[in-house]
């Protein structure tokens, strides 16, 4: 898992079937002190986040499986909470 | 399963119902030589480490296997805290 800030949305009406009902929002990789790290995602959103919020994602195949409930998924990044604060007490390597 | 320093936390009160109750901490890699080896990540906690602590950490699948209900998304756990390596 790790932190990302939701810096859009992707509006979608042609779509898979298995992504219907889903909010399409993407995502800036961020270090823990908030710097931006690699190249933004889309993210099916899970909690309801919107533009600005800082949240904490996962991208991986049967993490998504489980969250979605679905045996075959096509989708391998979520957004599983929004992150209310950090504390960073260490220098991190970016 | 990999070594690494926990550097920090995060405070997530609105999420998915199959990771209430979770503690994240924020875990910074590191070679068996404790030098910074890779990108900071977040993992849940299952042995009440803390920032400070030398951790060994599980990646994928397994991680969420630490948890009573299997059925979640967590792809980082810290499963022990190192007392000391020797190399």
């Amino acid at each position: 898992m790790y932190i990302g800030k939701v810096i859009g949305d992707v509006v979608s009406t042609i779509k898979y079937d298995t992504l219907k009902s889903y909010k399409i929002l993407i995502v800036q990789p961020l270090n823990p002190d908030m710097s931006e790290r690699g190249q933004p995602i889309l993210a099916l959103d899970m909690v309801d986040a919107g533009k600005g919020d800082v949240v904490l994602v996962v991208d991986q195949g049967t993490a998504a499986r489980t969250v979605l409930a679905m045996e075959y998924p096509t989708v391998r990044t979520l957004i599983l909470g929004i992150v209310d604060r950090i504390d960073l007490r260490q220098e991190a390597s970016r | 399963m990999h070594i690494g320093k926990v550097i920090g936390t995060v405070v997530v009160t609105r999420k998915i119902e199959q990771l209430k109750g979770a503690k994240f901490l924020i875990v910074q890699p590191l070679d068996p030589d404790l030098k910074l080896a890779g990108k900071p990540l977040i993992a849940i906690d299952n042995v009440m480490a803390g920032p400070g602590d030398v951790v060994y950490y599980v990646r994928g699948r397994e991680a969420a296997h630490t948890r009573e209900d299997k059925f979640n998304p967590a792809d980082a756990a810290i499963m022990g805290i190192v007392d000391r390596v020797d190399l």
